[in-house]
């Protein structure tokens, strides 16, 4: 068997505090907030790994099967990244999110991620599972399994747990498009980390700035929409381009709850996708005419967006509102995402305001 | 009204497909013909970019149908499961529509064979209007449609184990598909359920080479790939070809008996796995791994992986498969990732390397060095040749046995006295 299956399990107790590190790619752009939280209250140190950058893609690129998605590559380079800059770790967290509703389900390659990492790569750092599964239990019971790896009982993981939850409800409240990347930074307090603000040339000139503004939705998964590395810096780009940027965070919560059927009988049932199919129901129907045009960020190989755009794109095309899928990958130039949403925005500006 | 309705072929699971919706009354079943590269060309260019490769050919299937043979209702499967296979029927629902085409998907139900909402579909086709006639039909249906699958199942394991010992090439390929042909063509009931004499009276007219230890080697991988020839190159024969002793472990019959719970052998196969793969997470990736590490202690030389490009279950599995170093269990393992360009030049170069590598195994690493065990159904096949039926059975089993005890003590009765003073001078 794997060598990390031997290791010795590390315990928390009084005079140690334990060090566990989190890998900043894949659903930590969603839940990164909670995990950060739950670990803080069970007295444990959270280490989180560096921004991406092109040497951390290029190490997921080499370790990571070549035919994975870019987010899963990176994941790999990250877990990779977090070995090197702290080799005294007690812990490395990998979640399994199997799902958070009883008829849906994760893409499979969440579902497994643990696993995929632990046997994938040679890691020597024991792997901290916290699983997520609606269809089998209670997300607490997941909870209080993971705090008694840690040494905790049952009382105290599941105050923490709530506690956690809470103080996650009013983070995500607070956040939106134009905070998001920043305020997730915040979360890690190594000050070699921090994200400096990157400055871009503007492109509109000074005497017509801001008379000819555009509202653009950028739909896609929150690691797509938010790793500004892989994307190219999408939304400062696009703002510097006149553009007010929307994402799915910015949408109001309550749009989230009637569920989506596709050709009225078929079940959808990925979660991941949920949120995606509502953001674009909602701007098909009543928020038309709040947005201009659609950006879809796909990373190549994703198993899910590949139908779940082509659906998104017939409907836009049949409602005529501008769709532009923007398929990302670990090989992706700036220059190319550049000059497609630069005619992207013209095209629309054109149209709109002759 | 008679509706006319297709299906995907899958290989040769048409012949089951076509049994489940033949006896419905008030349907047309047209059996989709034998997937070409111009029907995979078709389905490629109207599918999105990177949707798996069942997508493109099944969807290439259905234009096929609608323009050359009038069809224009088509059934396909979904699923609940995390893999994608549950949007296939809507998306190409939506694409045919877009494209013109005045036709419709009606999806069947497979995610659990026990809840019965696939017969939902049957009944929805059928045109009986007495409502208990109606469950008749589809029973009597489902019932021919199992028998044939099993038979399927039964004839494609033997190729692959018959094809590395013909003497004459060629003979196992034409035996398949005349039998293929009396299956699809046979709708009694008391002949089906004694179809595997027939089965077993062709298979034996074979000559072939017996005492030979051929290479063995598993193939395995998602379902669709597996079993369809036209898209996995026809990976068997060309192993056959070869002389290599192919198990195919992917049947239609074995997936069914696994969604109505009562299939024993991947529930231990999920056993095996569950260290490396805890849950079901679609396709086939829980018991690609689980053949794998089983098939170190059945004296395998080789395992083949095939699946098609982008495939998010059977990616992750290879991953796992292949990232371990050093692998605790070594089995020389070749993938194959398919999809519409795959050429079969680029793969034979593959396939031969493979095999030269299994062969310098056999002669060099005493882990593969005389673990060779000839199969069973060799055996039953070529070796029994009498006929057995009631009274040969009788006599063979049953009066011979007597017969030759009764004989026995009669004879140690009659000479014992004169025997026993013979035994004291020894």
């Amino acid at each position: 068997m794997n060598t990390s299956n031997n290791l010795p399990v590390p315990y928390s107790s009084k005079n140690k505090i334990l060090k566990v590190g989190i890998p900043r790619a894949l659903y930590f752009y969603k839940y990164g907030p909670l995990w950060v939280f739950f670990l803080q209250n069970l007295k444990s140190e959270v280490l989180i790994s560096a921004p991406t950058t092109e040497k951390i893609v290029a190490t997921g690129a080499k370790l990571a099967l070549s035919e994975l998605c870019v987010p899963l590559k990176i994941y790999f380079g990250h877990v990779q990244a977090l070995i090197d800059e702290y080799p005294e770790l007690d812990y490395i967290f990998i979640p399994r999110y199997v799902s958070t509703h009883e008829k849906q389900y994760y893409c499979p390659k969440f579902l497994i991620l643990p696993e995929t990492i632990k046997y994938g790569m040679n890691v020597p750092i024991p792997i901290l599972t916290l699983e997520v599964n609606a269809k089998k239990m209670h997300s607490i019971e997941g909870a209080i399994q993971m705090g008694k790896i840690l040494g905790f009982d049952q009382e105290e993981t599941s105050q923490a747990w709530v506690l956690a939850l809470q103080k996650y409800k009013k983070f995500k409240e607070n956040m939106n498009s134009s905070n998001y990347i920043m305020s997730l930074a915040k979360l890690d307090s190594n000050p070699l980390h921090e994200i400096k603000k990157r400055k871009f040339r503007e492109v509109i000139p000074e005497n017509i700035r801001g008379k000819f503004p555009l509202d653009i939705l950028i739909l896609g998964h929150s690691y797509n929409v938010y790793e500004s590395h892989i994307n190219k810096h999408l939304i400062e780009r696009l703002q510097t381009m006149d553009c007010n940027v929307r994402t799915i965070e910015d949408l109001n919560p309550e749009k989230f709850k009637k569920p989506v059927k596709i050709n009225k009988i078929y079940e959808q049932y990925w979660q991941s996708e949920d949120e995606i199919l509502k953001t674009a129901r909602y701007y098909l129907t009543e928020g038309k005419s709040e947005i201009d045009g659609v950006i879809f960020l796909i990373s190549f190989a994703c198993g899910p967006d590949s139908l779940i755009q082509e659906l998104v794109m017939r409907d836009m095309k049949t409602r005529k509102i501008p769709f532009l899928s923007l398929i990302l990958d670990e090989h992706s130039g700036e220059s190319g995402v550049i000059t497609r949403i630069e005619s992207l925005v013209d095209m629309i500006r054109r149209k709109k305001y002759n | 009204m008679v509706k006319r309705i297709s299906f995907p072929s899958m290989g040769w699971s048409r012949i089951a497909f076509r049994a489940l919706f033949e006896k419905l009354p008030g349907v047309e079943v047209v059996s989709p013909p034998i997937v070409t590269r111009e029907i995979v060309k078709i389905g490629a260019k109207v599918s999105p970019e990177f949707v798996c490769l069942p997508f493109k050919v099944t969807l290439g299937e259905f234009i096929n149908m609608i323009e050359n043979h009038d069809v224009h209702t088509f059934i396909m499967s979904i699923d609940c499961g995390p893999c994608r296979l549950g949007f296939y029927a809507p998306i190409q629902d939506k694409i045919l529509k877009d494209l013109g085409y005045d036709a419709e998907v009606l999806p069947i139900q497979q995610d659990d064979l026990l809840n019965f909402k696939w017969a939902k579909t049957l009944l929805q086709l059928s045109n009986v209007t007495n409502p208990i006639m109606k469950y008749v039909d589809v029973i009597h249906s489902t019932r021919i449609a199992l028998i044939k699958m099993s038979y399927i199942a039964d004839i494609t394991k033997l190729e692959g184990l018959i094809r590395c010992r013909e003497i004459k090439l060629g003979d196992t390929t034409r035996t398949v598909d005349l039998l293929m042909n009396k299956l699809d063509n046979e709708w009694d009931v008391y002949n089906l359920h004694n179809f595997d004499k027939v089965v077993k009276r062709e298979f034996s007219k074979i000559p072939i080479k017996r005492n030979i230890q051929p290479l063995r080697i598993i193939v395995t991988g998602e379902n669709h790939i597996v079993m369809e020839p036209f898209i996995n190159m026809d990976v068997v024969k060309k192993f056959g070809e070869e002389g290599v002793e192919v198990h195919l472990v992917n049947t239609l019959y074995d997936w069914i008996l696994h969604k109505l719970h009562i299939n024993l052998k991947r529930k231990k196969l999920e056993k095996l796995a569950k260290p490396y793969i805890p849950l079901d997470i679609g396709g086939e990736a829980m018991w690609v791994i689980g053949h794998y590490i089983e098939a170190q202690s059945h004296g395998f030389d080789g395992f083949i992986h095939l699946y098609p490009f982008t495939c998010m279950p059977e990616n992750t599995a290879r991953g796992i498969l292949e990232g371990q170093s050093p692998d605790p269990f070594y089995l020389p393992v070749q993938f194959y990732s398919l999809d519409e360009h795959t050429g079969y030049e680029g793969m034979r170069t593959r396939l031969e390397s493979f095999i030269d590598l299994m062969k310098a195994n056999r002669e060099n690493n005493p882990k593969f060095m005389n673990n060779y065990q000839e199969p069973p159904e060799i055996k039953a096949i070529f070796d029994d040749k009498t006929q057995e039926d009631g009274i040969s059975r009788f006599i063979n089993h049953i009066f011979t046995p007597l017969a030759n005890n009764i004989g026995i003590i009669l004879k140690n009765l009659f000479s014992s006295e004169e025997s026993k003073p013979n035994t004291r001078e020894n």
